[in-house]
């Protein structure tokens, strides 16, 4: 009972962040069809610009938090300003947009490395402690994280079901050309998606560092779950992102309790596979996908 | 059709000549080894060209069937004491086989998933590999893990030319790398201009219809897949088999970058465009190496610059150029 | 009063494919007209040009008295309103917010409930489906979407193309039914129609293209006067 306990709360704190690692990659793709493969490097530089806040600035640590999660909506707006603009509506978009973002990656990850070198600091964003809760200890940032997660992900699913601004990023990404016709403007749009993409990004950045160290690689791994689970859910399916996150934390949970933490990844990787084979455009995608 | 694959394999013999030269004009060994570290990526370089620019696959998991080749070479040998000689087909074939199974799982999807799931498979090998903690046997006094953990293997046989040439080793090695470099050339020409090429041009430019000649797409793809795996592989056995080591390093995501730094520059879907790629960003980063560390900057620069400003790169470029230069020509002519 | 929509010489096309060849007309700001002629003849063109979604060759387009702004977007928020060919929805919305998108340029202010409110009443059936996905409508449920987002707009001149496309007969007279009310409210609107049967009793200016060019102008009078130009295009 215990455990089952143990794996839900440890699940849930998995699936939060990588929610907030996917969900903002599945936007992008949905309204853009762009993949962004920096995406795990604007993780390490929210996650740093909260440990430059809090540590070098001495702000405190909610101020920092949101330091980073501004430091990664920027980066979101320059990526769009000098890359993505130039290279909307040309030829192979949805691959050249992959390498161009790749190469932004190596660039901006190196620049990390000169700025901060390798030394995995540790992340001073974070509450220290523990809580009891039905007998399992859990730490108090487990619950953050789950707060922070939810939190975010709830103004997100609210502003783009609730608000005219995300009617017209949901119109831009269903029917570009119709959403023009309603005035809306698809370049603005773009910018807004990518910066709320970083913002996403350097959120889970911060909380992923939180639990483990900085490093300017950290984000390759969970980048690398944000895939899967983008792709999983049906590139560009929002929704289905974050709740496939959810069901991928949870699993990893129970895989890392009762198998070993190596064995996460293949797994995941495994069910990928299946799903796929089953379902082409993922669990939650309904678009087309070339068949023979 | 013909002609093109006779003017490419003429340019491409007389490439090979003028490389066979070198060594009797390179005498430096430091000048020699960076012109192995070339022909393996550009070979590398070559076969993804195929696959991206010609098959319209976009893989991400090149590096990892380069690994394969290379850890079936340092296993065989380390393990059950197989000569790299006899390795290297065996390490070719291995990768080939890994693509098999990679394609039949990913190549029926969108670009983009396989662009995503090959990369994720790769890292997962890579995570794999690190993270293993058992001891398999114990060489030289140290832990030896099945697939070598963090440090990977060393102390792979050498080819026989230390014993044969002496001094001169490395010019054995030279001319092996050559060979596996020409052989990997040579096949990405005939593939790009016979018979498949042209159906990997009628699946991209019209899939429905090609669909409609009985052109099976996904069937094309796992072959170009697994033709392309097979060569670089083969050069992933040549590099552990000159350098004598395989480790988890090859999996590095500034590698890749590098590789695919080259087919950008060089131009997809050219023939000839990888090889230019690789030559000039050995070149970059040579001169980079005196500037301090910017080695991965400056990929990352190439690269963005490239795909935003000249998508089709080089080989695109000349296109251009050799176009317009026959269109004036035409046009004098005329009047 | 100037005219509402004024063009002068325009031309347009695919890629090197020219469609429109100097085309030039002018609308007043109230009453229906309607663009006839066989298809193929650039028609869609024509309104495609008109709101920006297809680049201009040459020529110029005054719309409200000033040359028209350059972006599709800009021309909708100036009160060019386009209802395309095929409807164009945003398939996974609820008709509600396929409306409440027709109203996006509209002012900070502006209650969706009036809008909402003149749509239901020109399609009651929209007001049933209220809550469903427009994927799940039928075609003629769809063109109601399609003409109702137009109409939320509130623009000075709605465009519609193709009104009747791919629709079984009784609904193309629900759907001109509609049209007939909209146009009693004095509105400015063109539409673009293959038959010219279907929108004589509807419009009161006709255009007929054929070939990218205007090759006949009249109301409708001088329409039913001249049904062997009519016929010569049409076939009919």
């Amino acid at each position: 009972m215990e455990a089952i306990f143990q794996i839900i709360v440890s699940g849930l704190t998995l699936g939060a962040m990588y929610a907030l690692g996917s969900v903002g990659l599945a936007l992008t793709y949905g309204t853009m069809r762009m993949f962004n493969m920096a995406h795990g490097v604007f993780m390490a530089i929210g996650a740093y610009g909260a440990f430059f806040a809090a540590d070098v600035l001495g702000l405190p640590i909610l101020l920092a938090l949101l330091g980073g999660i501004v430091l990664g909506g920027v980066v979101g707006a320059l990526l769009h300003l000098l890359v993505v603009r130039f290279m909307l509506d040309t030829k192979d978009f949805e691959i050249n947009i992959l390498v161009a973002t790749a190469g932004v990656g190596i660039l901006l990850q190196d620049l990390l490395l000169k700025l901060f070198g390798a030394y995995p600091f540790r992340q001073p964003v974070q509450i220290e402690g523990t809580v009891e809760l039905g007998g399992v200890v859990i730490p108090v940032q487990s619950l953050a994280i789950l707060f922070v997660g939810f939190t975010l992900i709830s103004a997100i699913a609210w502003g783009l079901t609730r608000t005219s601004f995300g009617l017209s990023i949901r119109a831009t990404a269903m029917n570009r050309d119709a959403a023009r016709l309603m005035g809306v403007n698809a370049t603005a749009t773009y910018l807004q998606v990518l910066i709320i993409a970083g913002m996403l990004a350097g959120a889970a950045g911060v909380m992923i560092s939180s639990i483990s160290t900085l490093s300017p690689d950290m984000g390759t791994n969970p980048a690398i779950r944000a895939f899967v689970i983008c792709v999983v859910a049906g590139l560009g399916s929002v929704g289905g992102a974050g709740i496939t996150a959810l069901a991928l934390g949870l699993i990893e949970a129970a895989v890392q309790y009762y198998i070993g933490a190596r064995f996460g990844l293949p797994l995941m990787l495994a069910l990928v596979v299946i799903v796929l084979v089953r379902r082409p455009a993922g669990l939650f995608g309904r678009e087309e996908v070339v068949r023979s | 059709m013909m002609n093109d694959v006779r003017n490419n394999v003429v340019g491409g013999l007389l490439l090979f000549f003028a490389l066979a030269c070198a060594p009797a004009l390179v005498g430096e060994r430091y000048l020699l080894n960076e012109m192995i570290v070339f022909l393996i990526w550009a070979s590398v370089a070559v076969q993804w060209n195929v696959l991206t620019g010609h098959a319209g696959v976009f893989s991400l998991g090149q590096m990892l069937l380069f690994a394969i080749g290379a850890y079936t070479v340092a296993m065989t040998n380390t393990y059950l004491g197989i000569s790299p000689w006899f390795a290297m087909p065996i390490g070719a074939t291995v990768a080939a086989l890994a693509a098999v199974l990679i394609g039949l799982a990913c190549l029926r999807l969108a670009a983009a998933y396989v662009a995503l799931l090959t990369f994720a498979i790769s890292y997962m090998v890579y995570v794999l590999i690190i993270t293993e903690t058992e001891c398999f046997t114990t060489v030289g006094g140290g832990c030896q893990r099945f697939f070598g953990g963090t440090s990977g293997f060393s102390r792979i046989d050498d080819l026989g030319f230390r014993k044969l040439l002496r001094g001169d080793w490395i010019v054995g090695n030279y001319y092996m790398i050559l060979g596996i470099f020409a052989l990997s050339f040579l096949a990405s020409i005939i593939v790009i201009h016979g018979r498949l090429g042209l159906a990997f041009r009628a699946l991209a430019d019209s899939p429905v219809y090609a669909a409609a000649r009985g052109l099976d797409r996904t069937k094309f793809r796992i072959v170009a897949f697994v033709f392309s795996a097979f060569f670089t592989g083969l050069t992933g056995a040549a590099y552990a088999a000159h350098f004598r080591t395989a480790g988890p390093s090859l999996f590095d995501f500034s590698t890749l970058l590098f590789i695919l730094a080259m087919v950008i520059v060089g131009g997809l879907r050219s023939t000839w465009g990888p090889v230019v790629g690789a030559a000039l960003m050995m070149g970059m980063v040579e001169i980079a190496k005196d500037m301090g560390e910017i080695r991965n900057t400056m990929i990352g620069l190439v690269i963005v610059l490239f795909v935003v400003l000249m998508p089709d790169g080089i080989a695109g470029l000349s296109r251009r150029v050799v176009s317009r230069f026959r269109k004036t020509n035409d046009a004098k002519e005329a009047s | 009063m100037a005219d509402l929509l004024s063009v002068r010489n325009l031309c347009s096309g695919y890629g090197h494919i020219p469609v429109l060849h100097d085309v030039s007309f002018s609308l007043p700001r109230e009453g229906v007209s309607a663009i006839i002629g066989p298809n193929g003849h650039g028609k869609t063109t024509l309104l495609r040009t008109l709101s920006g979604l297809n680049r201009s060759w040459s020529g110029q387009i005054e719309f409200d008295g000033a040359p028209i702004p350059q972006s599709v977007e800009a021309r909708a928020r100036a009160g060019l309103v386009h209802v395309p060919q095929g409807d164009q929805l945003f398939m996974d919305m609820t008709v509600m917010e396929n409306l409440a998108m027709g109203a996006y340029a509209r002012p900070k202010g502006y209650d969706l409930q009036t809008g909402f409110a003149e749509v239901f009443d020109l399609f009651p059936r929209l007001a049933e489906r209220r809550q469903q996905r427009v994927s799940s409508l039928s075609g003629g449920e769809r063109r109601m979407v399609g003409i109702g987002r137009g109409m939320m707009a509130g623009g000075k001149l709605l465009m519609i193309d193709e009104p009747s496309l791919g629709l079984a007969p009784i609904v193309i007279e629900q759907v001109y039914d509609a049209l007939r009310k909209l146009a009693s409210t004095g509105a400015a609107i063109l539409v673009v129609e293959e038959n010219p049967s279907r929108i004589e009793t509807v419009a009161e200016r006709f255009f007929l293209m054929d070939g990218g060019k205007f090759e006949w102008t009249g109301d409708t009078e001088a329409l039913r006067n001249s049904s062997d130009i009519v016929a010569t295009y049409l076939g009919g």
